[in-house]
């Protein structure tokens, strides 16, 4: 265990790109001094960010008609350090990383961004209201899961700071090793957070309950009257990866992108016939809950997508509560 | 870019009826004009949507003007009417923003004023030639990555 | 005053005069109130009314209406507003829709709450006009109101089937001018850094437009392709051309609720740019949004003599 200023471990990263949320808003940008990594204040955007840009080039072609006209962009594979994460955040990226790397396809962009990064995930000895991280088994607030450097907040300077990949330690040490009184203090930030936790969502046997309730409008009908389809869910959730693929072209060079897309969005599903297979908020809202708590677990194995990190509870304009949402299926259920 | 060497590039939307026709008299009788316009014919200034104005300048023209039949002489009676007060809206927003208000220009010219068409051109072009090259909002290269 | 809402919303569902009651319940975040749909009358007792009640809910009722149901709803003024825009933009009629009207003192946006009160997990919160306070902290409700109800010209509303509570009035035109007068007395190159700045930050979430009453359209201009009016990136132009588009078809139709600004996860700022625009409308048209009924609005119709100083 070592401990450390911000400054300090800053410092650790010299010669690396380092991300971190800035500004008012707490956009995932670069930093070049430890100074200007904000303090939470107001909603953040996830990490995501740094491994999914809102906008990224998948390739520049010159000749819409020649595909050997096809230049890659440029992607950094040097290492470079995201700072600011949560236990949720690492554990989503982890999630995501499921998607696109598991199977006959990657996604090249995803893999490569995030098998360069160094992944700096802070313990939360206080979650937000919202936070239900607890409730979903092996997660917690201190959580060390999909972390290369694991860090927990000892007061409001320092840190300790604790290696939990070969890459992540072999960055720290340099720093100091920790004393027994700030590894007590560690501890009881530890417990603070754990005993504070919402553990009272039930996970256990969701994706079952919530699949039993799929045509029930009386389960959905409370939430999708509401249900404005603004998609600020999908942006703000860190394990949300679905995108849209667009063609831009600047007088005889072309780019193609992609941007995020929300299962939110009326035009999400709309085919090229015409028809659209979720054509109400109703089907759309309905998409979002069961994916994050029911499919993705019947269809990769033992998480769910849903990591209970809380932006969703907190943005939501019209209050669409996915703790409710589950607490309600499983009282139904039984 | 040699400042002195830019030549400003204005894309006039002219509807048929009158301004295209008032352009037209004026090639005929040889009014010069400065030839930085190109002229993209329209059936109605109403038909200008205030979108091609904005994407016209985000792809690097340096100026736009936009010009009908004179109010009440319009060939589809109210066209003009329509885009008078969506041309009043447009101004009025890129004007609050704080957006160059030489760049944005709208006219009335009959089929009749080939010499109000050499005026009006003259104009518009000293007035994008004195604000320079677009800079601002325009779409020169790709959005760079992470 | 919420027992005579819940009175008359009892009644209407009673007599079928209405299939659901559109208004706000309790919601189960710090500082929300949820848009709640009621179709039992003894339902009636979820709705409440206090400064949390943010959002417009005229797009609710737009929603509901087409889909076959008669509907009622607890309205404030710009509530009452943008119903009447829709009427005059023939959405639907004004028979199918009965309005509780309620005057309103104004609104609090959730997000300047949270950032005054913090972490405030599982404690109650109470509101009123008076003051908001969460256990022993307490601020007074007027330090925070949304920036919209600052310059609120109707916050009676000015259709409604049923009015509940003392008319209040709204602030004068030079009240509600000052944002934009103020954004105008900053010279061109401020105001469009300005605007670049923080029409920058857009994240292209859409919030804005799906919170807007007045924002309908089957295909918004941003999801068109063919013709592709903008890209859907983070170019700086394309974000400003987003902005730039919607407040551009909001003009003369806008009543200035202030949710887009209210749900903007960016905090985007729209009250003086909306407010600009609405006056210019009133000085060129002669036009309010949302309280004629029976004339288009302003980029919809004309005169003969409409003013024409900028055209050559």
């Amino acid at each position: 265990m070592k401990v450390a200023t911000k400054k300090e471990l800053f410092d650790c990263f010299s010669g690396m790109k380092v991300f971190a949320p800035v500004g008012k808003n707490l956009r995932f940008a670069e930093v070049s001094s430890a100074d200007e990594i904000a303090s939470p204040e107001s909603i953040p955007l996830s990490p995501k960010e740094a491994f999914i840009p809102q906008d990224e080039t998948l390739f520049f072609y010159d000749n819409p008609d020649d595909p050997t006209s096809i230049v890659e962009p440029e992607i950094d594979e040097k290492p470079f350090v995201v700072w600011g994460m949560h236990p949720c955040d690492a554990k989503a990226m982890e999630l995501i990383g499921k998607v696109y790397s598991e199977g006959n396809y990657t996604d090249g962009y995803f893999v490569r961004r995030y098998n360069a990064s160094v992944k700096v995930v802070i313990g939360c000895p206080v979650p937000h209201p919202g936070c239900f991280c607890g409730s979903f088994e092996g997660m917690g607030p201190f959580s060390k899961s999909g972390s290369d450097i694991f860090l927990i907040p000892l007061d409001d300077e320092r840190f300790l700071v604790e290696g939990t990949t070969e890459k992540g330690e072999n960055l720290i040490t340099s720093l100091p090793d920790a004393t027994d009184e700030d590894v007590a203090k560690g501890e009881a930030q530890k417990k603070k957070g754990e005993d504070a936790i919402d553990r009272s969502v039930p996970t256990e046997n969701i994706e079952n309950s919530m699949q039993a309730l799929f045509d029930s409008e009386e389960f959905w009908g409370d939430i999708y009257h509401r249900c404005m389809g603004c998609g600020m869910c999908t942006y703000v959730c860190p394990s949300c990866y679905c995108f849209d693929i667009q063609d831009e072209r600047i007088g005889d060079k072309y780019r193609r992108y992609r941007v995020w897309d929300s299962c939110q969005f009326g035009l999400f599903t709309l085919e090229a016939s015409g028809h659209n297979p979720r054509p109400t908020q109703k089907e759309r809202i309905r998409q979002r809950m069961m994916h994050k708590l029911s499919f993705f677990k019947l269809r990769y194995g033992d998480e769910h997508l849903c990591v209970g990190c809380g932006r969703c509870v907190a943005i939501c304009p019209v209050g669409i509560d996915i703790r409710d949402v589950a607490k309600r299926a499983e009282a139904l259920a039984k | 870019m040699d400042e002195k060497e830019w030549k400003p590039k204005i894309l006039a939307f002219l509807c048929n009826w009158c301004s295209y026709a008032g352009a037209d008299l004026a090639g005929v009788s040889r009014f010069q004009y400065p030839p930085n316009i190109r002229v993209v014919r329209v059936p109605c200034s109403a038909r200008v949507n205030p979108m091609f104005v904005l994407k016209a300048l985000q792809s690097g023209i340096d100026g736009v003007l936009v010009s009908g039949c004179h109010p009440g002489d319009c060939h589809y009676i109210t066209g003009n009417y329509y885009a008078r007060r969506k041309f009043t809206a447009l101004k009025e927003l890129l004007d609050f923003v704080g957006y160059d208000d030489k760049r944005v220009n709208f006219s009335w010219v009959s089929a009749a004023e080939g010499g109000k068409f050499q005026k009006v051109v003259t104009e518009v072009t000293n007035r994008v030639k004195s604000v320079g090259p677009i800079k601002n909002f325009v779409k020169k290269d790709f959005q760079e990555q992470i | 005053m919420i027992e005579k809402i819940r009175e008359i919303a009892k009644n209407w569902l009673a007599e079928g005069k209405v299939d659901v009651v559109i208004g706000f319940g309790e919601g189960t975040t710090p500082f929300s109130a949820k848009p709640i749909f009621i179709t039992k009358p003894d339902d009636v007792e979820k709705l409440i009314w206090n400064p949390l009640c943010r959002l417009n809910l005229a797009g609710y009722v737009r929603r509901e209406i087409l889909a076959g149901r008669k509907v009622g709803v607890v309205a404030k003024g710009c509530d009452s507003r943008s119903i009447g825009l829709l009427l005059a933009e023939k959405q639907f009629d004004r028979k199918d829709v009965s309005i509780i009207g309620v005057p309103c003192q104004g609104m609090v946006d959730r997000k300047t709450l949270m950032k005054k009160f913090g972490n405030v997990n599982g404690e109650k919160v109470s509101a009123d006009w008076n003051s908001i306070s969460v256990g022993d902290k307490s601020i007074s409700t007027e330090e925070v109101l949304s920036n919209a109800c600052r310059i609120c010209r109707y916050p009676t509303p000015v259709h409604y089937d049923e009015l509940v509570g003392e008319k209040i009035e709204g602030v004068s035109i030079e009240e509600h001018d000052k944002p934009a007068v103020e954004m105008l007395e900053k010279n061109r190159e401020d105001r469009w850094k300005f605007y670049t700045e923080h029409f920058g930050r857009c994240i292209r979430c859409y919030a804005c437009r799906q919170a807007c009453p007045t924002c309908y359209c089957d295909e918004c201009f941003v999801d068109s392709n063919d013709p592709k009016w903008l890209e859907k990136g983070q170019h700086p132009t394309d974000l400003m051309l987003w902005n730039l588009g919607r407040i551009y078809h909001q003009v003369g139709r806008c009543v200035e609720c202030g949710s887009c600004e209210s749900v903007c996860p960016m905090d985007i700022p729209f009250t003086e740019i909306l407010a600009g625009m609405s006056k210019r409308v009133r000085e060129l048209y002669d036009y309010e949004s949302g309280i004629a009924v029976d004339e288009p609005p302003p980029l919809q119709t004309f005169k003969t003599d409409d003013p024409q100083e900028f055209i050559m």
